[in-house]
């Protein structure tokens, strides 16, 4: 791929450049985003931005040494600098946890990890089920506590719980799969 | 609570302040920690992505980065389609109004236009000015305003539910038409709640001057005061009362030796739901207290445990409250 990105770049053709950022980075930096912010139009709306940023300093792009990281942390600044504005006009994010996000974005890469991924997967499909349901719901399909816990009719605190206990659970699986595979 | 339940509960934004305060402390206190932190949320991100990037539609974003880069190579009027590619998009962010604003700058020459915006979320909307006031919307409420204001007044249009935030400047008054009043100010902030033939506009800082625009009755209303009007009746001042006119805007829920019949329409307001009781003497119960960000459940509960006596059952969006049977 990354080929790919050097031919185009030799040649000039930059919509068939930016093309190929859409393509293989759009919807992971909208997720990425998303992380930060609470909806999916403001996600969209920062990646957007943060592209067209780059076409209008397309000339330099040589300079960048990873495209990869470059956008990853593009968007990171960009939504960092937006909460920060946010919290200050309307006072419902607070310091620490913009400082958690700061932290958080720091450590994680965001880059896909597909082994990885699948060992989770392995370790929500191993979850008791109703565990697995709230936790399911909640990640896979961005249901609200309170939404998941009126359809399952279940208290928000069931809710809660239940998705604290699906985490613990994930964590002791795959720290425990990591520790094997570092000891083969 | 344990930290892995805090965790849980920031990564699903639904933790208030003083939990995240508490998570930070532990987080820092140890590279450990920090570490632990970062591989729960990671697994917390890794575990849903594949379905979160079904979400996003890279097709679409790309044929109009297409049109975006297109219209700028043409390079005329960048300002023009830049706006009314947003104007597709329902919520705009602040931050792309902030974007378009830095564009103004760079283009000085071009000649105003009007922009239009309404809220169509559930969450509180806010828009920068080109003077940099400051207007939230309420959910539904409507905007339209220059994309540059003349040097003698800022005119701006609102409908709904409104609170604005106004840069002081001596020389160019802003003026806030509804289809009801026209409001007039010079810098301060205020809240104004418009709706079929009836408005209400409460000052928190400075003051404004209100003109009913059938009438031409006008009244002059200073800090902590507010106007209630109809279309056909004289405009009175009168000292606001409503300590929580703005929790639409601020999620907080302030309660000063209150009685429970005001606590319940202030919960009614902010929660879009119900309360009715089985005893009209529950009503003069007192509450005192502050709630940030709570969920409705939760507020519930807090009331429910500070008053023993009284108990709660909820159904959908109706709550109805009973004194306990001895």
């Amino acid at each position: 791929m990354k080929k790919k990105f050097a031919d185009i770049q030799t040649n000039q053709d930059w919509e068939q450049y930016f093309e190929l950022i859409y393509e293989h980075y759009h919807a992971s930096l909208c997720v990425f985003a998303k992380s930060f912010v609470n909806d999916i139009d403001e996600a969209e709306e920062i990646v957007q931005n943060v592209i067209l940023k780059l076409w209008e300093q397309k000339e330099s792009l040589c300079e960048i040494i990873s495209l990869k990281s470059y956008l990853y942390r593009a968007v990171r600044n960009t939504c960092l600098n937006y909460i920060k504005h946010q919290k200050i006009v309307l006072q419902y994010k607070d310091a620490a946890w913009i400082k958690l996000k700061e932290i958080e974005s720091d450590f994680i890469n965001p880059y896909q990890n597909t082994e990885l991924e699948e060992h989770i997967n392995n370790a929500i499909a191993e979850l008791p089920e109703r565990c697995r349901e709230v936790f399911e719901l909640s990640r896979f399909d961005g249901l609200k506590n309170k939404e998941i816990s009126a359809k399952l009719s279940i208290s928000i605190k069931a809710v809660e719980a239940n998705i604290t206990r699906a985490l613990s659970s994930l964590r002791k699986k795959i720290e425990a799969y990591k520790h094997s595979e570092q000891n083969m | 609570m344990n930290i892995t339940e805090l965790i849980s509960k920031y990564l699903q934004k639904t933790s208030t302040v003083e939990e995240n305060i508490v998570l930070m402390e532990w987080v820092i206190n140890s590279e450990e920690n920090t570490k632990e932190f970062a591989s729960i949320c990671r697994y917390w991100y890794a575990s849903g992505r594949k379905q979160e990037e079904k979400k996003f539609n890279s097709h679409t974003a790309f044929a109009k980065f297409k049109k975006i880069i297109s219209n700028e190579n043409q390079q005329t009027k960048k300002i023009h389609v830049l706006a009314s590619y947003w104007k597709q998009i329902s919520a705009v962010a602040a931050v792309v109004i902030l974007f378009a604003s830095s564009f103004l700058l760079f283009n000085k020459n071009i000649t105003s236009h009007t922009i239009a915006n309404t809220n169509t979320n559930q969450a509180v909307l806010e828009v920068v000015l080109p003077d940099s006031s400051m207007v939230f919307l309420h959910q539904n409420a409507q905007i339209s305003y220059p994309s540059k204001f003349n040097s003698k007044s800022r005119d701006i249009h609102v409908q709904g539910h409104v609170f604005c935030d106004v840069q002081t400047n001596q020389n160019q008054p802003f003026l806030v038409t509804t289809p009801t009043i026209t409001i007039q100010v010079l810098g301060t902030k205020f809240d104004v709640k418009e709706s079929k033939n009836t408005a209400s506009v409460i000052v928190a800082e400075g003051s404004v001057k209100v003109t009913s625009n059938a009438t031409q009755a006008h009244v002059i209303l200073n800090e902590n005061e507010r106007a209630d009007i109809s279309v056909d009746e004289d405009i009175v001042a009168t000292i606001n009362s409503d300590i929580n006119f703005l929790s639409w805007k601020t999620g907080i829920l302030t309660f000063n030796r209150t009685p429970l019949l005001t606590v319940f329409s202030d919960i009614e307001r902010q929660y879009n739901c119900s309360i009715i009781v089985s005893d009209k003497d529950i009503y003069s119960e007192i509450l005192t207290g502050t709630y940030q960000n709570h969920e409705l459940e939760e507020i519930l509960e807090v009331i429910a445990a500070a008053f023993p006596n009284l108990s709660y059952t909820q159904v959908n969006n109706t709550i109805s409250f009973q004194n306990k049977t001895q």
